[in-house]
């Protein structure tokens, strides 16, 4: 059974400037242990997808269509209770910026072990009513060592595997004193706590060093190999896509406009925005001397037209584009795009032209997001 | 530096602070048109009976050596000099009025947070629902209320028409526990109330703001349950900026003291000061704003040291 | 000398021309009250009690100060008397009108008082810095360390019992929050470009103050002088409480409140007028300063404003 099948997922935003189509008809699937890439630029909604699958988006959005079916149970159906019970312990994530994600006010070895524990994974050393309360906060307790002894030194256990040194030492420490590249371990070992099937891994090491970055994707891999897990990984960074993903998938303006494997997608790119996107990526072997923007800006969401999102934008469009949102056209085995460009006769303009718009058969370190310069 | 070495550093630096009261109070007192003497028996005293109580009293001599007088004799021998009319002992009646006043004070502090923390919570819990518009609401109401009418209407209807607490008196919760705290309520609720609605706002206010943090989006990720982020994870880290509001405004909760301890009839601080005030008494009001400012300078410190405390994020340097 | 024609220039842009004052305002009112159901909610209160204070002469039924013990001691509320007399035989109803008259003199001048002394205070300590700036400020430091409650009945009892004196102390009390706010109004402000051309074409510092710097002060001054009228009519209740404030037979709400205290229990009346007479006001001038607050001056969220 397919770990992971969404099916027509979409998300809106209802602000006083108008609704704002965050997620638009998304479909998506993860095998048990496989890692599928989701990629965009930020703004093309991949972090909201991830957050409408578990149910963790809040007013002014709203999941407003699709079918989220983990282990074939359709989590859009599913109670607030049934949700708790799956997240943290059948679906673990890991955020994007780890200094702000973990609590500040409550050291690193509770927050892991809070995961063990809300999720029963040591009987009797649950949450209790005073915990829950109000009046938890003022009443001194003892250590949160002593309070649940087993689920803490899984919690230790837990930091040695994801590779931070003296874990018993830091497990008492506050996450403003850890190292970036520390932090994001102890949310990984957060996440993984409880044996999870899926792990949703949104940015996790955009806020790194290269270096830290490298070493926690490879533990990353080297975790879901123990554990045949399923890894979505969210990132803007081509280059950890090719490193890590067996499968990728293209966000653009809230949709996905290709989707396969990534040898396909990165050797043959299908859909215009795709074969650009990896055309700005500066490239040594390339050797030319100008990046190439993608001429003008991502689409503001609100009140999208009845076409092509990146008509406008793509060097390709003609009258086809404009009649209607393109579907998904395959372009190989488990190969799709969302071009009308495979639905006509005809070679394929970038075909036609040879060696028109090259794209990267061997992987590359380009990022698609200028914020942060290039890396 | 560590936590008990900042507690240390934090307390020595009281003796100055305490030094620039102690001139100012004694200075400004000096101020008293006509001299103290003259102001305390009013215009119709003999002339030459102030005189003498003048020469007494050491009044003609240079101002310094008045003061130094005044400090040496506090500091060395505790003695806070005579009352004029009645001759009695000022330093006793400093200690004697300062327990009452800190009880009122304390309560007063518990039930604003008692009252402020949990309505601030409903009401971010909540916000832009039915619950959340009236305890802002009522805060609005807690904060325009003046506590002397308060206190009156609580008597009216807690103490006369319906008996169960007394309306005046103090008796202290060390000697009688039972009678002690009735004798609290009444007051303690008048002052709390205006600053439950300050801690409310801001509980509120903080609570919003650590909602739209990301680690509580992370503990909902985890499988948390609504209350326990709310009051676990959300809370705590609202607390901070919270419970040191009511330290910020403890000079509000003096002030409302010192009304309240002339309504419910309390032997305190706030009742000494303003009859030591109205009637000239300027040793006892020297005394008294003295140990006035080190009750303020107390708080500031406890409140530094409870934010210290509670935020694990701070250093002591 | 040529003003730009940007009559009503958003004030918080930098680098914009001078504004105009008048305009600017006017379009000011008209936003917030269109943004801020409680400011206006505020507005009709405190607009009601100022109309009560202008006209309570034609209002009230009675003299207030017409006693008659005889005949009408301790009335309760009936047809003649709305809200009933209290022991001297006094209209309660007369004297509550009256009363707003009191509090809203004494409140305004209070805070005129407070603004003409803490405005330039605040203008010359933000704009000069350095050495002014600290001296001034730890002088306000000083006066606001104190209880505001104790340090007003301090000043009426040195200056002596009056009604004058009560709006002094008051004044007084309450001159470091308007020289704090305008010193950060002003800290703010200094650095825009508008300042510097101004400075560049010669204008004295005399007149940068007047009129580039103090027009961008206004709006931060505006709501602390609401709010702080609130508390104003608050303390004069409370010296009235107290026995210090208007002589009698003034009819001062605190006072009003102090007489019942012993007819309490058998005519509360005595005591709820005045008191949710004190109460509606204040309320009033809260909702108004803050949906002033939450509209012209956003990133202000201190509780200040004095206390009781």
């Amino acid at each position: 059974m397919t770990l992971l099948d969404v099916s027509g997922l979409s998300t809106e935003f209802r602000t006083d400037e108008g609704v704002v189509q965050a997620v638009n008809d998304v479909d998506l699937t993860v095998e048990a242990g496989e890692t599928v890439g989701i990629v965009g630029e930020s703004g093309s909604g991949k972090s909201v997808t991830a957050l409408s699958m578990l149910g963790l988006v809040d007013p002014p959005g709203y999941v407003t269509d699709g079918t989220v079916a983990f282990d074939g149970e359709d989590l859009r159906q599913a109670s607030e209770k049934r949700l708790q019970e799956i997240r943290g312990n059948d679906i673990g994530m890991v955020f994007q910026d780890p200094m702000e994600s973990l609590n500040p006010v409550l050291t690193v070895g509770e927050q892991i072990a809070e995961a063990a524990r809300v999720h029963d994974r040591f009987g009797g050393e649950g949450v209790d009513w005073l915990e829950r309360s109000l009046l938890g906060n003022f009443v001194p307790r003892r250590s949160a060592r002593k309070r649940h002894p087993k689920s803490w030194a899984y919690a230790v256990e837990m930091m040695r595997q994801v590779g931070i040194p003296e874990p018993e030492q830091r497990a008492t420490e506050y996450p403003h004193q850890f190292s970036g590249g520390m932090q994001q371990r102890a949310m990984i070992a957060m996440a993984l706590v409880c044996e999870p099937d899926l792990l949703i891994a949104d940015e996790p090491t955009t806020a790194l060093d290269v270096t830290i970055e490298a070493q926690i994707l490879d533990r990353l891999a080297e975790l879901q190999a123990e554990r045949g897990m399923g890894v979505l990984l969210i990132t803007h960074d081509l280059g950890v896509v090719v490193e890590t993903c067996d499968r990728v998938a293209v966000m653009y303006a809230g949709q996905i406009v290709e989707q396969g494997s990534v040898e396909d997608v990165f050797a043959d790119p299908a859909h215009p925005y795709t074969r650009r996107l990896l055309d700005a990526i500066p490239d040594a072997k390339r050797g030319e001397g100008r990046l190439r923007a993608i001429e003008g800006n991502v689409p503001d969401l609100v009140d999208m037209p009845d076409a092509c999102y990146f008509a406008p934008r793509c060097p390709h469009a003609h009258d086809a584009c404009y009649e209607g949102v393109p579907d998904h056209e395959s372009v190989g085995p488990d190969h799709v795009a969302r071009c009308v460009l495979h639905r006509e006769a005809g070679a394929l303009p970038w075909e036609a032209d040879g060696a028109g718009d090259t794209a990267m058969a061997d992987g590359g370190d380009g990022t698609l997001d200028t914020e942060e310069g290039d890396r | 530096m560590g936590y008990g070495a900042y507690v240390l550093k934090r307390v020595l630096l009281i003796g100055p602070i305490l030094f620039g009261v102690s001139l100012i109070s004694f200075g400004a007192l000096e101020l008293l048109p006509g001299g103290p003497v003259e102001a305390a028996f009013g215009t119709r005293a003999n002339p030459e009976l102030v005189e003498q109580l003048r020469e007494q009293y050491g009044l003609n001599r240079p101002f310094h050596v008045r003061y130094l007088d005044w400090v040496g004799d506090i500091v060395l021998n505790q003695d806070f000099g005579q009352t004029i009319r009645t001759e009695r002992d000022v330093s006793t009646l400093l200690a004697t009025s300062l327990p009452p006043t800190i009880w009122l004070a304390a309560s007063g502090a518990l039930v604003s947070v008692f009252i402020g923390i949990p309505a601030g919570i409903v009401s971010a819990v909540n916000h832009y629902e039915p619950e959340d518009y009236l305890a802002t609401f009522l805060a609005f109401l807690g904060l325009s209320i003046p506590n002397f009418f308060l206190g009156l209407v609580l008597i009216l209807v807690f103490s006369l028409y319906v008996p169960i607490f007394p309306s005046s008196g103090f008796v202290s919760p060390l000697e009688d526990p039972v009678e002690g705290v009735r004798t609290l309520v009444l007051p303690a609720l008048t002052v709390g109330t205006a600053i439950s609605a300050v801690v409310m706002r801001m509980m509120r206010s903080s609570l919003l703001e650590v909602f739209s943090e990301e680690y509580i989006r992370t503990a909902r990720a985890k499988g948390l349950t609504r209350a326990l982020v709310t009051n676990k994870h959300a809370v705590k880290n609202a607390l901070i900026p919270t419970v040191t509001v009511v330290g910020l405004n403890f000079g509000y909760l003096l002030g409302g003291v010192v009304i309240v301890e002339q309504i419910f009839a309390i032997p305190g601080i706030g009742r000494l000061t303003l009859t030591a005030i109205l009637t000239r008494e300027y040793r006892v009001l020297q005394g008294s704003l003295l140990v006035i400012a080190l009750l303020f300078a107390l708080v500031n410190l406890a409140t530094d040291l409870l934010y210290a405390y509670l935020d694990p994020r701070i250093k002591y340097d | 000398m040529t003003e730009t024609d940007q009559s009503t220039t958003d004030q918080t842009t930098g680098g914009g021309s001078r504004p105009l004052p008048g305009a600017a305002a006017a379009e000011t009112a008209r936003r917030v009250f269109a943004e801020s159901r409680l400011a206006l909610l505020g507005l009709v209160i405190t607009v009601g009690v100022v109309i009560v204070a202008a006209f309570a002469p034609v209002i009230a039924p009675y003299d207030p100060t017409a006693q008659n013990i005889a005949e009408a001691q301790l009335l309760a509320p009936s047809l003649e008397h709305p809200m009933g007399t209290d022991q001297l035989g006094r209209d309660v109803l007369s004297r509550v009108l009256y009363g707003a008259q009191l509090s809203i003199q004494v409140g305004v001048i209070a805070v005129g008082v407070a603004m003409l002394a803490g405005v330039p205070l605040g203008l010359v300590a933000g704009f000069y810095g350095g050495y002014t700036d600290e001296t001034v400020m730890r002088a306000m430091d000083v006066v606001f360390s104190f209880p505001a409650i104790l340090l007003a009945i301090a000043m009426v009892a040195i200056l002596g019992q009056s009604t004058f004196n009560v709006m002094l102390a008051i004044g007084i009390t309450y001159t470091p929050i308007f020289a704090r706010v305008t010193r950060s109004g002003v800290l703010s402000v200094r650095e825009e470009t508008f300042v510097d051309a101004a400075r560049a074409i010669g204008d004295s510092n005399a007149s940068i103050l007047a009129r580039d710097i103090l027009p961008n002060v206004v709006a931060p001054i505006i709501v602390q002088a609401t709010v702080s009228l609130a508390f104003a009519i608050l303390a004069e209740s409370a010296l009235s409480f107290l026995g210090l404030g208007a002589p009698p037979p003034a009819p001062s709400w605190g006072r009003m409140l102090s007489d019942s205290r012993n007819f309490m229990e058998s005519a509360p009346w005595t005591a709820l007028f005045p008191g949710l007479a004190i109460m509606v006001t204040i309320l009033g001038f809260n909702f108004l300063g803050d949906g002033l607050r939450d509209t012209l001056d956003p990133q202000n969220d201190t509780e200040s404003g004095g206390s009781i």
